[in-house]
């Protein structure tokens, strides 16, 4: 059974507890929260011994198991190491292993953690390079990943044509790239992360990387909308991808895990009225989630 | 100020009875129409006045078992955006069927808005308003007929006629009509949504809540449905509006347009509780824009 998730975006500074966001959000019916650990490779959380990030992570848990809700997944920092910072390259890769640790703590059994990508589309010769680049990070991960017990989770990222501005593909934004990197690596530490709004950007069909990723591939979700100009995380049916089509995928291909919204970003231009509203939107979304996972049933 | 909810959406789905109820037990006071008939369409070519009334009435007679009061009809298609002189006598046709459908309905206003070009010419305004009285001026014969009164919203194309507020106090005047408003309208149409309101003074009938994306500013970029999004949460200047709000007639009515964002998720409509939580989201959005949050 296909589970709902969230990033919890419409609770965040809306003046109500830690306890009440994640008390809203299960009343609404949401499973797990998509607790973000994307703070940039600098912040301090980073610098902490690993007994303090673990007392910080298990009493954040806390909360949230006891408001009805699990860390369904987690996400990286952003900043990974692109080779070309190496003055900053060990304190990129120490951030990355360190949210590991905390995705371990908050007992999520993923973290997103981005490949290494470049902003421009790649040929065959570029693929290959910065494949082996990312399979010499990933690597680096890997004995966290296992020692820790949580399964990084490699997402498709579109680029943008730095001259013309239009979205493309890069590096890792088909279902085949996706399914390579976790093939290459190992499928007991490694899987994909899908996300629809990138594909649409990437110039592919979510729909189809959903029945080619199938069960065995497909991990983790990340679900917004777009309108193929922006990067909006926009709420699903805001764009144009079809949601019952992405519903009755997920369930053609037996996917058991967590429909993820990464969708709350628009729900901050309501800026002063956000406090109003979130409960009205929490439900919406959760509503709409699981009409979207009923889809095809 | 009221809060009306756009009923037809939820008529379609769920049938007048269910639907009636569960706008009332949302909140609502008030609902607004939009008659789906088109000018190439059986409703407009075919539907004789006992046709009519038997889709129609049914409306007005729920609508008053649940206490809700009817605050204006509209008409999902445009009377004008092309020039083929042999759909013209059609659309006016339209409206005037659609005005029947009113009356029908025990409704009291019929909207609707001036003729609209979405391509550019040296005279468009003019012909334009030439279309648009010519139509007005049948519609209004039957409308005196049947005892509803006209609205006239503003246009959406800054060249064409009634996206002005002279234009719509001009109609307004000539027709005893009232007008209404809508901000996604005026947007497109380069005006200041609060401003056509206030100066609407007390002809304003009604205040819509819609929103679009923020990349639809040219009159000739016509994208349909792609253009709406939820309320607040695109271009238009929600905090501005509603600071404003108190500053034009307070008998106006605040119309919550659902259409073009549930419309969206007609895939999904079976899912009750996705359209009642969507019923919830949009009432509450209507009553932050009417100022009477706190009083709910």
């Amino acid at each position: 059974m296909i589970k709902l998730g969230t990033q919890a975006g419409f609770a965040e500074d809306v003046g109500i507890s830690e306890e009440e966001k994640y008390r809203l959000m299960s009343e609404a019916g949401f499973y797990s929260v998509d607790y973000p650990l994307m703070m940039g490779y600098q912040d301090p959380v980073w610098q902490l011994s690993d007994e303090e990030l673990k007392e910080k992570m298990e009493k954040i848990r806390k909360v949230i198991n006891e408001n009805g809700i699990v860390v369904g997944q987690t996400h990286s920092p952003l900043d990974g190491y692109w080779g070309n910072q190496p003055e900053t390259k060990n304190a990129r890769l120490h951030a990355q292993i360190q949210a590991i640790k905390a995705a371990s703590y908050l007992k999520s059994p993923y973290i997103v953690i981005h490949p290494l990508t470049r902003p421009w589309r790649v040929d065959e010769t570029v693929y290959q390079e910065a494949k082996k680049l990312n399979m010499d990070y990933y690597n680096q991960l890997r004995p966290y990943l296992e020692q820790y017990r949580v399964k990084g989770a490699i997402e498709n990222l579109p680029a943008q044509n730095p001259v013309t501005r239009d979205w493309c593909g890069s590096i890792c934004s088909t279902a085949e790239a996706l399914i390579d990197y976790v093939d290459t690596l190992d499928a007991d530490c490694f899987t994909t992360c899908l996300d629809v709004g990138h594909a649409v950007l990437s110039q592919q069909d979510p729909v189809a990387m959903i029945y080619k990723l199938g069960k065995q591939y497909l991990g983790v979700t990340h679900m917004h909308d777009n309108r193929g100009s922006f990067d909006d995380h926009k709420m699903p049916g805001m764009g144009r991808i079809d949601w019952y089509a992405i519903g009755k995928a997920l369930n053609d291909i037996e996917f058991d895990g967590i429909f993820n919204y990464e969708a709350d970003r628009p729900y901050a231009r309501l800026d002063q009225y956000k406090s109003i509203f979130s409960k009205e939107y929490l439900r919406v979304y959760a509503e709409l989630g699981k009409a979207i996972v009923n889809a095809g049933q | 100020m009221k809060v009306a909810a756009q009923a037809d959406f939820f008529i379609k789905h769920y049938g007048v009875e269910h639907a009636l109820k569960k706008l009332k037990a949302t909140g609502y006071e008030y609902i607004t129409y939009e008659i789906s008939g088109r000018y190439d369409e059986p409703f407009t070519t075919q539907w004789t006045d006992w046709d009519i009334k038997e889709q129609f009435s049914p409306i007005g007679v729920c609508a008053t078992n649940e206490n809700l009061n009817l605050a204006y009809t509209t008409l999902k298609s445009c009377i004008y955006h092309d020039l083929l002189p042999e759909t013209s006598e059609a659309r006016k046709q339209m409206c005037i069927q659609a005005v029947k459908a009113t009356a029908c309905m025990g409704c009291p206003v019929f909207a609707i808005r001036p003729a609209a070009m979405f391509y550019k010419r040296p005279d468009i305004y003019e012909v334009t308003k030439k279309i648009s009285w010519d139509i007005f001026e049948s519609v209004k014969q039957t409308a005196d007929r049947v005892g509803v009164q006209l609205a006239f919203v503003n246009n959406n194309c800054c060249y064409a006629y009634g996206s002005r507020i002279d234009d719509l106090i001009e109609l307004s005047e000539h027709f005893d009509g009232k007008i209404v408003i809508d901000p996604m309208n005026a947007y497109e149409a380069h005006e200041n949504e609060m401003e056509l309101a206030k100066q609407a003074g007390d002809r304003l009938l009604a205040f819509c809540v819609t929103d679009l994306e923020g990349d639809e500013g040219n009159p000739f970029h016509f994208t349909g449905k792609q253009r709406t999004i939820m309320p607040m949460m695109g271009a238009l200047n929600y905090p501005l509006i509603i600071d404003r709000m108190k500053a034009v007639n307070q008998e106006a009515i605040v119309s919550v347009i659902y259409n073009d964002v549930l419309e969206r998720y007609v895939d999904f409509v079976d899912s009750e509780p996705l359209m009642d939580a969507f019923d919830k989201l949009f009432y509450k959005t209507g009553c932050l824009i009417a100022d009477t949050l706190d009083e709910r």
